[in-house]
Formats: C-alpha cells, structure tokens, sequence
C-alpha cells in the first residue's frame, strides 16, 4: 500500500488531469451541460427561437408544443433556444419566465400560487401567495387582462410534463392560459414539453380551439455513423482542457476506440436499442466512471463490460439469487404453465408437482415440509416473480390461491445455465420439456 | 484484505476501514464509489441498486456514505407513511431543522423543490448530496409524480444532488406509464455459498477456535443452504443452535476435531429447527427453552406445532369431517360413499375421464348447509337430533376458521361453506374418533 | 335611517277626502291630496297633487325637489305612495355639467329633470312640505330674494344638456307620463343613500375645482351614461337589500347599511371627488376652525340636559332635521350647526380619495369595477377623523395614510406602526368594537317597546334604526371612530380574515410566521387568507417599446392573429342582428330575459355578443337606449361554479363576499323594486361549467331575469346545441326559455371573407393560397381561430423562405401547404419512422402476434416470443427480456402503445395507439 502512494506522488499532476477530465465528463454526462448548439435539431432550434423572439419583441402571443419521445433532448432545444434568446439586449429586459412542471404543480391551485410567486405579483410578500384559489385566479386573470401588446412585459410560461397538465380540473389553467394567449391581453407565449404524441386529443375541444396548434417535433432520424459522431464527442475533451497534451492523447485514444470494431458492434447494439441520448450517456458514463490514474484509457473491454451491465436481464439476475428450493418451485410452475397454456395455478399444485419430481428421481433433494415449501412461496410472491391472478385472497386459503408466474421461459434458462452448484438431476428436469 | 477500494479523492485509511467493514462486498462498493466519482465531482442523477435481501445493499451504501463523510439522507420508505415526512427527512439532513420546519401542513413535491432550491441557494454544495431510498418498491405506492420526480431531481433542484433507490423488486416493474429518467441500473448478487461461510464464520464464539466454529457453520448451511439463503436468517440460526452443537463438548463426549460425532449430535436437532424457528412457529425464547428440556422434547415437538391438532367437542369433530368430505368430494358420489347397501356401483361408474386433477389440489368447493348435515348424520355412528347446539357448533366452527362461509350474511336459509383445513389436520381428528377418512375421499380411492 | 323610526313617532300622514279613482289591475286607491300633521303640534300641511314639494335628503338645507303628478295608496291604506316629476338642484348637477350651462348658477335655481333612468315613484311619506316653486323664462334674471322656500325652473336637465323649459310643464297640471305604481312600495329610502358629501360642502367650499379631477369626472361621465342625479337615488337600491338582510344578524344589517353608502354610483364619487378637491383648497386652519367648533358643539350636546342628548342622537345622523317645522327654534340651530359638523365630517374620504396614489394609479384603468370599489370609501371615515389627521392627534394619525378602498381594514394602525402593509391589522380591536356594537344592538331592540323580537323579518329598518342610533350616540363618548369601523368591520368580515393569515398578525403569529402548516387552505371557506388589499394586480411594463410591425408580411400576421381585435365582424351580421334587437328591447322595456347561444369554438359567439355591447353601449352613450351595465363571467374563468355569485357581485358593486352571502344579496338585488335602476345585461360564458348537482346556480341565473324588478338580461354561451336538453332538469330548462341561437360552423366562404377583412387591402396573400386554407379548415372544423392560426404560420414559412427576408413575395400555396402539414398531420407516422430498430421490430411483433390471436390485444410475453423469432429472422442477436420490456414501454411512454401498469411485469397487456395500416405503411416507407 505504501509503495502504491508512492506511485500516486509520482504521477501528481497526472492524478490532477485524471480529475479534471473526469470533472469535465461528468459535468458533460451527468449534468446535462448544454451544448454550444443542439445539435441535429437546427431547424426546431431556429422555429422556437424566432417565434419566441416574435413575443418577445413583437409582444404576439403564441402557444407552442415541443413534443418527442423521452430523452429526444426537448428540455436541452428550449434551454438553448432561451439562452440564445436572452443574449439579445432587447429580449433580455424584457421577458418574464415562468417555469411550472407538471410532475411538481399537481393542481391549479398548487400551480396558480407558484405562477403568481414567479411572476412577484403584489400579493406574494416573502415567499407566501395570499387569498384563496379563486382570489388568486381572478388576481392572476386580472393582471394579464390589465396589460396590453405593446406596452406591458410579455410573460413566457413553461410547462414541462405538458400532458399531466391536461389532467388538471376542468383544465381551468390551460384554457386561461391559451385563452390570454389569443386575446388582446398582456402578450404571453405558453410553451408546452411532452413525450406523448396522442398531447392533443387530451385537450378538451374549447381548449383545444385556443390552443394555436403548432407543434414542434423532435424526431430524430440520426443514422448510425452520427450516432458514433456522437459519442466521440460526448467523451472528447474540449482544446481549453489545461493540460493540452494530456488532452490530445486522451482523444486520440478515445478516436481510436470509437473505429475498433467490437465497440462499433456494442454501439450499434444500443442504437439499435433506442436513439435516445440519455441512454447513451449512461453507458459512457459507466465506461468513463472505470478511469483513473491506474486506467488511464477507455478500452474496448470496458465498453462491452458496461454494456453487458446495462443489457443484463435483472430478473435471470433475481432468479440467480434463490435458494435452491425456490429454484425448484419455478421450475415446478413453469412445467405447470407448459402443460395447462399458462393456466393460473396453486401452491398444492405446484408442491404436488414437485413431489412427482422428487419420487422420480430425488437423489439431490429431501422432501420438504409444506410450511417450509409455503414460507419459500411466499418469498417468490415477495420478489413479485409470481403474482396473485385474481385479487380474490380474502376467502380461499394461502395454498389454494391461484397465482401467475411472472418469469419468461428464457429468464429461467439463463438463471440455470449460470446457477452456482446446481444438481444435475434439477437440471435435467427444467430442460427436460415437460415434467 | 486483498482486493482494496481505491478511488481518488479519498483517503486511504477510510477507504481501508470501509472495506473491513464489507466483507465480499468489495466490487459492488467498487463500482458504486467509481460512479459517485470524487466528492466535489458530480455523480449520475439515479442510481437504482437492486438485489435480494440482505446481500448488503444497505449497509455498503451507509457504510459508504458514512466513513467517507458524503453529505447524505437515508430514507426509509417503510417508515415515511406519507411523503411530508420523508421531504421533512431529506431537509432535515441536509439543510437543518429550520428548513425543514418551512414545510406547510400537507406539502407537494411543489413546496419541497420550492424549499430546497432556496435553501441551497443559501448554502451552495461543494460535494455532491446523496439522497438513499431504502425498500424504494413502496413509491409506486405513493402519489404516481413522486418517483419520476425524484428520478428528475437534480434537473428540478438544480443541485447537484443524485438518488439512490434500493430495492428487491427489479426496475422493469417500477417504469411509470409515461417514461421517466432512467437510473443506472446496478446489482447486488447474492453471497455464494462460500462468501455465506466467510461472514458468518466472521462472529465466532472467542472461547471456540476458529476452525471449529467454521466447521459448525459448514454443518448449519448443509441443512440450511438449500432453503435459505438470508444471511439474517442464518445468523439467527447459528446463534441459536450454537450452544447445542457445544454441548458434547462440555460434556467432554467429543473433541473438537471429531466433527462426525458433532455433526450427528446437531443435525436432527437442526432439521426441527427448520421445521419450527425457522417458520417463526416458535419463538427463539421457546426453542431454547425447549433445547434445556431434552427428555420431554418429543412431547413438546408435537405440542408445538399449531397445524397438528386442536382440542374440539365430539360432533364438532364429526362435522368438521363431514364438512371436508362435502368440500373434497363431488356432490354426485356422495351416493356411493354414504348410502348404505349400494349394491355395485363401481367407481368407474361414476369416474368422469375428464378429471385429470385432483380435487386437493383445485382446493375445497363450497357446499350448502343439507348436504353437509345429510354427510354428519351419516358420518357420526350415534343418532344425533338436529338441535340449536349442532347448528351453533357450525357456526363456532367458522368463528375458528375451521370452515369459512363463503355465501353472503344475508342469505340466511341456505348458507354455503367451505372447510378450510388441510389433509394431515383433519386426519389427526379423524383418528381421535378413530374414522378412516380416507376410505371416503374420492381422490383416494 | 333613524329617521323612519323618528318619522313613526312624530309625523302622521293621512288622505285627505275619498280616493280619486280606483285602479282594479293594481287594487290602488288614487287620492286628490294627502295631510301631513305632527303630533302633538296643531297645524297639518296638505299636499295636492300638482303641487311642488321637497322630498327628504340626507342634507337637511336642501332637500329634493319634485312635483307631485299622482298620490295613490292601497285598500288598507298604510302605503302611501307618490308619483313624483322630480327637479334637480344646482348641487345636483355635476361641475364638468355646470358647465354647460355658460353662466354662475343661481343658489335658489332648479332644473326640469328629465332622465328616464330614476323613477317617479316614491313613498309619500318621504314627503316633507309644500316649495314654491317658479318657472322664469330664460332671459329674466333671478330675483334675489332670500327665503329658501321659493325655488325658480328656467331650464330642464337630462344629464346632457340644459333645455329651455316652458312654464306648463312646470306650474301647469299636465304630467308627464309615469310608470305603473308599483306595490308593495318600497319603503322611503331615497334620501338615505346621498351622501350630504355630495352637497352640504359643494355650496361652502371655495369653488376652485382642479383639473385632475374635472377629467376624472369626465371620465367617469362617459363611462356611465347616468344622470348624476340619479347617483344618490339608483343607489337606494342598495337600501332594498338592506332592510332584507338584517334577517340574517345585526351585524349584517350594519355591513349592509354600510354598503348602502358606498354602493353609490359614479355620480356619487364624481360629486365626492369634485368637492373634495375643493376641500383640499381649503386651508388647514379653516378645517381646524370648523374642526374646533363642531367639537364645542360636542362637547355642550354631551353635556346638555336628558332631553337634549335624543336631538343628539340624530344631530349625527345627516338625515333629517330639515323638515322639523322651523317652529323649533333651538333645535333648528343646533342641527344646523351639527349640520355643518356632519357635512365636515363627510368631506374628507372624498378627500384623501382624490389625493391618494393608489387611487391614481387605479383610475385610469377602465373596468367598471375599479371606481365602484372606491365608492366604498367615503363612507368609512365619516368621522372628523380626516381633519384631525392635521391635528397632532396620535390616534388618528393613519387614517390619511389609508388608501381608501382599505378603509375597511382601518383601524389596526392606531396600536401598531403604520408601516404595516394593512392586511396585518390585529383583528382583535375591530371584534372587539364588533361585538360591542352587536351587544348594544341587542340591547337597544330589547329595550325598544315596540320591537322585541331580535329575528323578526318584519320591519327591519326598525330592528337596526334604535341600534344606529345607539351608535352614534356611543360614538361620541367613544372618541368617534369605534362605531364607524365596526360597520366597515363588518362589511369586511372577510376581510377580517385578512389578517389571520398575514404573518405579522398579532394572534395568529406563531401560526402564520414559524409554521405556515397551520394555515388551512380550505377554497372558498370564508376563513381563507385574502390578497392584501393593497395588492393592485399587474404585470411589470417593459423598458423598451414592443417594436412595430415592419414589413409587409408582419403587418399581415399582427392583423391575423387572433387577438386582434377586427373593424367589424363579417359573415355573422343575422346573430348580430338577433342579439342585438334581443338586447335592445329587452333595455328599452326595461325588463328581463334570457337568451342561450350554442355553436362549436371557435364560431365567433363571445366575439358577436362583445360586438353587440360595443354598439349599445355607444348607442347608451348617444342617449338613444337608455343606459345599462354589462357584466360578463366565463365558467372557465372560476374555480367552482359558485363563484359565479361572488364575481357577479363584485362586477355589479364592487364589493367581496362569500359565495353564499353574495347569493343571498344578489337574490335581494334582483328581487326588490327599487327606484332609478337601470338593466343589467349578463354574460354567462362556457355555461356548462356552471352545472352542480343541484343546478342551484343555473336555476337563480334563469331565475332572476324572470323577477319582476330584476331588469336583467342574461345571455348564455355554451358549446354544444342540446346542452339544456342534456344536463338542464326541467325548472331549469324552462326558465331559460326558448330564446335560443346557434352558430353554425363557418363555411370556406365565409372564412375566407374573415380572413380578407382582417387583412384589409394588406396585401401578402395569393388568392388559392388563402382559399386553400380556407378550404381545408372549413373541411375540418370551421373553427376561425384554426384558420387565422394557420395563415399567420403560413406568413413565418414565407418568410424564412424567402433567400433575404427584405424581398419576400407573396404567401403562396406551398407555404399554406407545409403550415397545414405542420398542424394537422399526425405524428406517428413519422414517429414510428424515426423509432430504432428494436423498437420498429417490437410493433412489427405486435402486428405479428395480434394477427396471430385475431384479437387487438396481446400480453407482453406473447409478442416478445414474436419478437424474439423477428429477431433471428432479422439476423440481430435476440435481447433479453428486461431489455424487451424497456423498449415496449419507451413505446408506451409516447402513446403508440397502450400498455397496462408496469409492475405486471410480463403479462402486461398490450394495445395498439395507432391503425395497424399506419404502422405497417411507415415501416414500409423505408
């Protein structure tokens, strides 16, 4: 252990690079930094930007919906667009921003508040918004009515998690909001965030009618070769990194992972998995999170390590965990389930099954007590690997309650190829097609 | 210690004591610390560990958080009823009583991210905030916005804050309908059976060698491996029937290294063990009460177990009979088994080809209250009168949880149960009246 | 109002001779002439019709002025009723109109009225003495003759301009057409609503009126075509619902009485602001002089002999002492001078009114709400307390500093420092007082003989008259403002409430400061935190101006959004026309009705009927209709359909209650007769929200319209056609009626001709450009808000089309073209295109295994075995079943699937959110 301090002593402002590359990184991968220009997303990235600009400058209200799958990069295209947009001198004085999420304000009156503390109307003193729900609407509703196109602050109002919005009472917030939104009112711009497509048909028909309709849509059809583009840039450091030549090795090496040819197949795997960019993050970040002093590159290997681990079956995983008697109970359901398609079934049944595997050839495996059979039932129910068919429990006793099993044929292939010590003979019984 | 933590960042000597105390876990804590990175370095928004119980997801976590001083809140969602407490918990940890006394009365998610990102606008974080969700399944049983929420946290906080779930369910069934942050996913294997050797034979008794003791271990995972693979439970186990694996010993039969004697000495004695503590059918106190008593044990065995036998009046013994046979045989063979002289109706007769299944494994069918009576005066060899108490003992029989009525209160006239005792139960009461039961049951014919 | 109770003692009025004639429909008795005796005094004064008279005002020197045109009674003979050609005095006449007139006013000068909107019915026994009243022709100058009792007409007045009156109209008998006596007559309430502010002072006051004011007045002027004569008197409507709701506690009845002052209309304010500005003229001393001598007289009335505190007692009250016979000497001079005193007293809300910058900044602002709330004010601090603020007087220090629409939360300052925003009041004090008012009510109706019974509907004026009096006297003894604040108090019960919440608040501190959990956030309860009362709502202004249109294209798009508001409304000229008349007819008859508009969004109805009012509130403007409120409520707009109540309430007086109590009073608004009132027009947008289970709300909309003096109008607008039939139970149904109107979706025609008129002559559109939007909206929804929306995306195409934004053409086909694909394409399709592999496989897998089961529905681990064998088909090396699950349920997440909750795990069901035909052509297409 000493020696290795040495080591590190030795290799000092090595160490400091390895940190601050590793900073760098994980601001990158974890921190979702914004990229100078969303890249891939020009297009939206100008319409947004010009129609926020409009309301800005113009004072025209507008509504607008950023709609894509998740991690298609919606909230980094606005992000970007309101950090280009409060460059401009004139925009920057001029704009008020509300932010709401749907995940957080649950309800108007949750959301009513928080708009009125965001916007510092009068009657918030500290952080407290005086009067109830409907005062603060009617405030609320009477302030925006008050100003006018040219001469009041145009107010942008965000709503990440749109669609949950929808599902407000009466959607009392979107109506006023569009509503402002299309009359001679103080101008505002409400800009929508969604991951569903069906966003619209949620709408009630009079909201609807006021919403102006433009949708902006991230659908990304990047090919595989940008894909890897990607990812040599996500890990590439940037030319201020302190340390130049460090950083210059460092992205020679990462070049050169990006053209072996294992790694391309793991790339290609994940992008035939989902374009989306937060899951590749996740797998660089696993990668990068292996480097240090003592790794000082990415290599192949670790790529396809992290992979594996992102690609592993949790539930073959669970299954490897069980107790050879559990084991057994599913392989006994799974019998069960091959001979009545998939039919519900009971413990009895599934003890009695075990038991002719037992008779036939028990040389590993002793009988075991119905309670402790039982116990370990319910374990498996615990772990959510078998689940009750019907909600039914109150009547029927614990072992006639029929219950469904939860794991795929498959999972419990893999479980037994890798299964630690496991009896030839309980083996031969799971493969063997029927029991 | 071979296989040390390392990171950089952190001092050696923590790192060291960290991996003392987490014995066979030193990869996973590995992984995790490479993820969590450098304290003042930021770590992945969510990090979902999952894994049976007991293999140490929570103790590497707060042994972790811990010796290496990180900023952290563990919650337990087992305790946090409702989600005020557990905002109120994850305040209290990192910003103080005050911050978390700003929480109104029945708080959103809304006020809690309110309060947190003034907070720490006040008190900026250097190192990176770990918020830990023990038993993390129980969120899907909260309000449907809180999981995805805390997945999204540092993007709402703006904090560099990341959370850590720990669960034994696996993160496919946690997904909300529509999507959310997806955690990096990371499991905790269970310990193999040698890694289960290793830390149990870690509390050895200090008056008994090492080897000896292990060797102990060895004989109670034979018995118990195959069953259990909890540590707690094993522990539990080997401190319990510890003392009597000694006993030879003390008595000065066996050395220690004649482990054979020693091992005949201790397994039967473990194998009831697994019949009784380990089903919690008797409590630990009583097994080491039963572990002085040796003579009686045999008696005290079958006194124990619940399931064997109960103390019942004479016809309520009989109608408990009769209702198994209502609830286990097909109505239409009632004829064959209780009608005398029934000349020769073969079973074939009656045999439907269509029942593959046996009745007792489909479980008892509910039946009305005639038939079961029409059985009874059958069944029970003296002439008995329909009386109130007959009928009173049905209904005592319920209140036991003998039979079940599984028709509506309200349907008064003919009432349907069902008898709800198991094969052995009710032959050990049909052998106090000494009536073979099983001479009636269809499915044993 | 104490002078009712007074009146019934001392004054007895009686026909004189058998009645006229006799009107069947009304079971009305007409009479030649009435007697009016005093008690105890020998004389009776006879009043016949035809001749001049004056009618009480709360200001005793000059008191209304009518001519008696019919006295009329019923069988039993205890209403006593008067139909009345009302003149108007100098003082009645606003300054901005004074004007008009082009020369001095003569003191003793009256004016023919003639504006329909005050009626000319009024209780007789409002009547206090014969005038003499002479007509002059316009060029002979007015005989300066002192006594008060001769009054001269040269001119006629209807609130726009003076008119030469012929003699006949004023001594000849002819009289002028008058409506249906109405019974039960309201009880005399006209003179209670003046405020003396509006005169006493006007006349004393060195007549320098400042300009500030003269606009406001203006402004005011325009706004409500009324005559300002009329201000005092419409508002004794107000009175109406006064004496109902005494029912419901003593202090109600104060809280209403108190409305009663401010429920003025602007030709009160206008009045209180003119003086007051001419108060402000005044100098301290004289103030402080006036001050000083009042006081005295105070001070002597308090300790002058039993019989004297009574007089006292009124000499508070403005009301009456004029018509006390002059016979009274020593009384008559004591009344003059608290006369004076109350006049004083009155001036000076107006005062800080017309001074205070919140008021400044509220003005300007046009709603119709803004000025009524401030007529709230004057009556808060009708005690000195305004001069005394010059005084060096600690205690009444903040009053000035009060911005007067909170004169409700007054008190407060006088314990804590006025820093305080007001909300922070410790309400203890003001219970305090409120309890002590109540408590002295009580009493003083126990002690009433005449009126024991405390719950008595019967006869309110007398339950809280005795209790009024009982105030003012206690007032003096308590320093004068107690008495006044418990009435705003009272009005202010919520308000009260205020500073429950407010963290400074005295007794409520630990709650409020340290731990907010304990304040409860029950909607609508009365016990909720309200917004400070000094919260003005409004959004910041910018810095620099929103910039002008520019080009051509931008020009285009600012007219076609929809916000704009258009020149006139094409293409719905018939629904305006029917509105219009409905409207029209129902103000000029001044009765009620209602009327329901049904059509799809988006079909022009709340822009047609806002159009409509445009036009009559013009043509109330010209005086051709008479005037009328319009009121408007959307049921998108608030947060429970009761709440429509409270906004009714709050647009039509300005003032904030409960839902139930602004029921209560609205029932009482519409359902009494009340003089000089004018239509209401209601607009009930989104009606649909308003349903409850009850349908109570609906019920009193429909319901009122239908009372005999609730001169309302109440138009609905809905969504869909047969919404009566759907959710209306039948009392509701049928007071709604079968006015009915629907909106037809617009045909391309029409759209297109919308959008033209929008645009006019601007030129940006190619001709098949606009028809081809036009067209295809038509085809879609006929919604113009679709079709304005979707020519403005068509401009911004256009323009970033263009190579250099300076020479940009035309908007041609094309640019409508990828605007409509932008908006009414669906985006699965694309969606599913740009899907990763696995993913565009997974569908595929669905498709596969639903053809498979012939259902539209399969579990997870079904078409995951489909998957895996597309899998291997595909040459991909298979996925695990986690990996599997992800990607269905990223599927899912965007909606192309229907999945059932994940934690089933496999067995999760599955379903298709698109056509299988779409899936298969977008998989397909590459």
């Amino acid at each position: 252990m000493m020696s290795k301090r040495k080591v590190k002593d030795a290799h000092l402002p090595v160490g400091e690079c390895f940190t601050e590359l590793q900073r760098i990184l994980r601001e990158r991968l974890c921190h979702q930094q914004l990229p100078d220009k969303p890249v891939g997303l020009e297009a939206q990235h100008k319409n947004l930007l010009e129609l926020l600009k409009r309301t800005a400058v113009h004072g025209e209200s507008n509504s607008v919906l950023i709609v894509g799958p998740r991690g298609a990069g919606k909230t980094m295209l606005l992000k970007c667009v309101l950090r280009d947009l409060l460059e401009e001198k004139e925009v920057h004085k001029n704009l008020l921003q509300v932010h709401l999420n749907g995940l957080l304000q649950t309800d108007d009156r949750i959301a009513l508040k928080e708009i009125t503390r965001q916007l510092h109307l009068e009657n918030v003193v500290g952080d407290k918004v005086f009067g109830s729900f409907a005062e603060n609407l009617a405030f609320l509703l009477e302030a925006l009515k008050k100003g006018d196109r040219s001469s009041s602050l145009p107010v942008l109002f965000i709503l990440d998690e749109f669609d949950l919005f929808a599902h407000h009472k009466n959607q009392t917030l979107l109506y006023n909001l569009l509503d402002v939104s299309q009359s001679a009112q103080s101008p505002i711009a409400v800009v929508g965030i969604t991951c569903r497509l069906d966003v619209l048909e949620l709408l009630e028909k009079r909201v609807k009618s006021r919403f102006s309709h433009r949708q902006i849509h991230l659908l990304s059809s990047l090919a595989f070769e940008e894909y890897v583009e990607r990812v040599r840039t996500q890990l590439s450091l940037p030319d201020d990194f302190p340390d130049g030549k460090f950083a210059e090795d460092w992205n020679d090496s990462i070049k050169t992972l990006c053209e072996d040819k294992s790694v391309e197949d793991v790339l290609q795997r994940h992008f035939n998995s989902s374009k989306d960019f937060r899951s590749m993050q996740m797998l660089l970040m696993l990668c990068l999170s292996r480097v240090s002093v003592a790794k000082p590159a990415i290599k192949p290997a670790d790529l396809l390590e992290a992979s594996r681990l992102c690609f592993a079956d949790a539930k073959a995983n669970m299954l490897h965990g069980l107790s050879i008697l559990e084991l057994c109970l599913i392989i006994a359901m799974k019998h069960l389930n091959d001979v009545y398609e998939g039919e519900p079934f009971n413990l009895q049944m599934v003890h009695n099954e075990f038991k002719k595997f037992l008779q036939r050839k028990s040389n590993s495996m002793y009988k075991f007590e119905q309670p402790v059979i039982m116990k370990a039932f319910e374990h498996l129910q615990q772990l959510e690997l078998i689940r009750p068919a019907d909600s039914s429990a109150a009547k029927t006793q614990r072992e006639y309650q029929l219950m469904r099993l939860m794991v795929d044929n498959s999972q419990i292939m893999e479980a037994m190829q890798k299964y630690p010590q496991c009896p030839t003979d309980v083996k031969q019984w799971a493969m063997s097609a029927f029991g | 210690m071979t296989a040390l933590l390392q990171h950089p960042g952190y001092e050696e000597e923590k790192l060291q004591r960290v991996a003392d105390q987490i014995p066979c876990r030193e990869v996973q804590a590995g992984t995790l610390l490479s993820l969590m990175g450098q304290p003042e370095q930021c770590s992945f928004p969510s990090i979902f560990i999952y894994g049976h119980r007991a293999t140490g997801k929570s103790h590497v976590m707060n042994v972790l958080l811990k010796e290496l001083e990180l900023p952290h809140a563990t919650v337990s969602c087992v305790e946090c009823v409702s989600v005020a407490l557990l905002f109120e918990q994850v305040l209290l940890s990192f910003f103080g009583g005050d911050s978390a006394s700003q929480l109104p009365r029945s708080p959103s998610l809304s006020d809690f991210v309110r309060i947190y990102r003034q907070q720490c606008s006040q008190s900026a974080a250097k190192q990176t905030r770990y918020i830990v969700m023990e038993k993390a399944e129980l969120l899907r049983d909260t309000d449907a916005n809180l999981l995805p929420a805390l997945l999204r946290l540092r993007e709402l906080v703006e904090d560099n804050v990341s959370v850590i779930l720990l669960s034994e369910i696996v993160w496919d069934k946690f997904r909300p309908n529509t999507g959310c942050f997806e955690p990096i996913l990371l499991h905790f294997p269970d310990y193999s059976k040698g890694e289960l050797h290793q830390v149990l034979s870690q509390d050895r008794h200090p008056s008994y060698s090492a080897e000896f003791y292990s060797s102990y271990i060895n004989i109670l995972l034979g018995v118990f491996y195959s069953v259990c693979r909890d540590l707690r439970e094993l522990r539990h186990l080997a401190a319990l029937n510890f003392s009597k694996f000694c006993e030879p010993l003390e008595e000065g039969k066996a050395k220690e290294s004649d482990t054979h004697k020693l091992w005949k000495n201790i397994e039967p004695h473990l194998k009831k063990a697994m019949q009784t503590v380990y089903l919690r059918e008797v409590s630990s106190l009583q097994w080491e009460q039963m572990q002085e008593m040796e003579e009686q044990e045999t008696k005290t065995m079958r006194g124990l177990s619940a399931h064997t036998h109960v103390e019942l009046p004479y016809y309520s013994k009989f109608l408990l009979i009769a209702a198994y046979l209502a609830s286990y045989n097909p109505a239409r063979t009632d004829k064959r088994f209780f009608v005398k002289h029934h000349g020769k109706i073969r079973k074939t007769n009656f045999l439907k080809k269509n029942e593959k299944t046996s009745n007792h494994l489909l479980g008892p069918k509910p039946f009305a209250l005639d038939r079961l009576l029409a059985i009874f005066y059958s069944v029970v060899d003296s002439r008995v009168a329909p009386t109130a108490s007959i009928f009173s003992q049905i209904s005592s029989l319920v209140t036991l949880q003998l039979l079940s009525q599984v028709s509506h209160d309200d349907q008064l006239d003919a009432p349907k149960y069902k008898c709800a005792v198991s094969m052995d139960f009710i032959c050990a009461i049909s052998r106090t009246v000494n009536f073979d039961i099983v001479k009636y049951l269809y499915d044993f014919l | 109002m104490k002078y009712f109770t007074r009146k019934r003692i001392r004054r007895i009025y009686e026909w004189r001779g058998e009645p006229v004639n006799f009107n069947r429909k009304l079971k009305t008795y007409e009479y030649s002439s009435l007697a009016i005796s005093l008690e105890d005094l020998p004389r009776t004064t006879i009043i016949n019709t035809g001749q001049h008279i004056f009618i009480e005002g709360e200001d005793e020197d000059n008191p209304y002025v009518a001519k008696v045109v019919k006295l009329f009674g019923d069988e039993s003979g205890e209403q006593k009723k008067a139909v009345v050609q009302w003149f108007c005095r100098v003082s009645e006449v606003p300054q901005s109109k004074l004007k008009l007139l082009g020369r001095e006013p003569h003191p003793q000068e009256i004016f023919y009225y003639q504006a329909r909107s005050c009626d000319e019915e009024v209780d007789a026994e409002s009547i206090l003495r014969p005038v003499q009243v002479k007509h002059l022709d316009g060029a002979t100058p007015f005989p300066d003759s002192s006594d008060k009792e001769t009054l001269y007409v040269k001119l006629s007045w209807n609130t726009k301009t003076f008119r030469v009156v012929n003699s006949a109209l004023v001594e000849g008998f002819l009289s002028p057409p008058c409506p249906k006596p109405s019974l039960p007559p309201s009880p005399p309430c006209l003179p209670v609503a003046v405020t003396p502010a509006s005169r006493g002072p006007a006349r004393r006051a060195l007549p320098t009126p400042d300009l500030a004011v003269m606009l406001r007045a203006a402004s005011g002027e325009v706004r409500y075509s009324r005559a300002t004569m009329s201000a005092g008197k419409a508002s004794a409507m107000e009175v109406e619902s006064l004496h109902s709701v005494t029912k419901l506690s003593a202090s109600k009845c104060l809280s209403a009485k108190r409305r009663n002052a401010s429920a003025g209309t602007p030709g009160v304010r206008k009045k209180l602001e003119l003086n007051s500005s001419e108060r402000n003229s005044l100098t301290n001393d004289d103030i402080l002089n006036e001050l000083l001598d009042e006081e005295l007289e105070l001070a002597q009335r308090l300790s002058s002999s039993p019989p004297q505190t009574l007089p006292l007692a009124h000499s508070l009250t403005p009301l009456r002492k004029a018509h006390r016979p002059p016979d009274i000497g020593l009384k008559t001079s004591t009344i003059v001078l608290k006369k004076l005193s109350i006049a004083e007293m009155e001036s000076p809300p107006s005062r800080d009114e017309s001074c205070s910058p919140q008021q400044g900044g509220e003005l300007p602002s046009g709603s119709v709400k803004t000025p009524k709330r401030r007529n709230g004010t004057p009556r808060r601090s009708y005690t000195p307390r305004g001069q005394k603020a010059t005084t060096p007087s600690r205690k009444k220090e903040p009053k000035t500093l009060k911005e007067p629409g909170l004169g409700v939360l007054a008190e407060v300052d006088n314990e804590n420092s006025p820093m305080l925003p007001d909300a922070v009041t410790p309400r203890t004090s003001k219970r305090k007082s409120a309890q002590l008012v109540s408590s002295r009510i009580r009493k003083q109706l126990n002690l009433l003989d005449n009126h024991q019974d405390l719950n008595s509907d019967s006869e309110n004026e007398d339950e809280f008259i005795p209790s009024k009096k009982e105030l003012q006297s206690s007032s003096e003894d308590e320093g004068g403002d107690e008495v006044f604040d418990s009435d705003e108090e009272v009005v202010a019960k919520k308000g009260r409430h205020a500073g429950s919440r407010t963290p400074r608040s005295k007794q409520k501190s630990r709650s409020s400061t340290r731990t907010p959990r304990k304040t409860p956030n029950k909607k609508m309860a009365p016990g909720t935190p309200r917004t400070p009362r000094h919260a003005t709502p409004s959004i910041p202004s910018r810095s620099l101006p929103a910039r002008q249109p520019a080009n051509v294209l931008e020009e285009a798009r600012t007219r076609l959004h929809v916000s704009s508001v258009p020149e006139s409304l094409p293409c719905r000229e018939q629904e305006f026309q029917d509105i219009y008349s409905f409207v029209e007819s129902k103000v000029i008859d001044g009765t009620g009705g209602c009327m329901y508009i049904s059509g799809v969004p988006g079909t022009g109805k709340t822009a047609t009927v806002h159009e409509v009012m445009r036009c009559l509130e013009h043509a109330a403007e010209m005086d051709e209709i008479p005037p009328f409120h319009f009121i408007e409520i959307n049921g998108m707009k608030m947060t429970d359909p009761h709440q429509a109540y409270v906004q009714i309430l709050q647009k039509l007086t300005g003032q904030k209650a409960t839902a139930d109590h602004a029921a209560a009073l609205l029932e009482k608004r519409f359902s009494n007769p009340a003089p000089r009132k004018d239509t209401t027009v209601l607009l009930v947008d989104e009606l649909d929200l308003l349903w409850t289970r009850k349908q109570n709300v609906m019920y009193n909309l429909f319901d009122w319209p239908t009372r005999r003096h609730a001169r309302l109008v109440v138009l609905t607008i809905a969504n869909t056609m047969d919404l009566p039939e759907r959710i209306m139970i039948n009392r509701v149904a049928s007071r709604l009626g079968l006015t009915r109107m629907s909106f037809q979706p617009y045909t391309f025609k029409q759209l297109q001709q919308i959008i033209m008129s929008r645009l006019n002559k601007v030129k940006a559109f190619e001709e098949d450009a606009l028809q081809l939007a036009s067209r295809k909206v038509a085809a879609l929804s006929g919604d113009a808000r679709r079709c304005l929306d979707i020519c403005r995306r068509a401009t911004e195409i256009c323009e970033h089309s263009a190579a250099d934004p300076s020479a940009t053409g035309l908007v041609g086909m094309s640019h409508v073209m990828e605007a409509l694909n932008e908006m009414f394409s669906s985006a699965y399709i694309t969606a599913i295109k740009c899907a990763s592999v696995q993913e565009q496989l997974f569908l595929r897998a669905v498709i596969a295994e639903f053809r498979r089961l012939g259902l539209e529905e399969a579990t997870f681990q079904q078409v995951f075995v489909q998957h895996q064998a597309l899998c291997r088909v595909e040459g991909l090396q298979p996925i695990s079943v986690s990996e599997g699950l992800s990607v269905c349920q990223r599927l899912g997440s965007c909606r192309l699937l229907l999945l059932e909750p994940s934690r089933l795990g496999i067995l999760q069901r599955v379903r298709l959110n698109v056509s299988q035909d779409d899936v298969l052509y977008a998989l397909k297409a590459d």
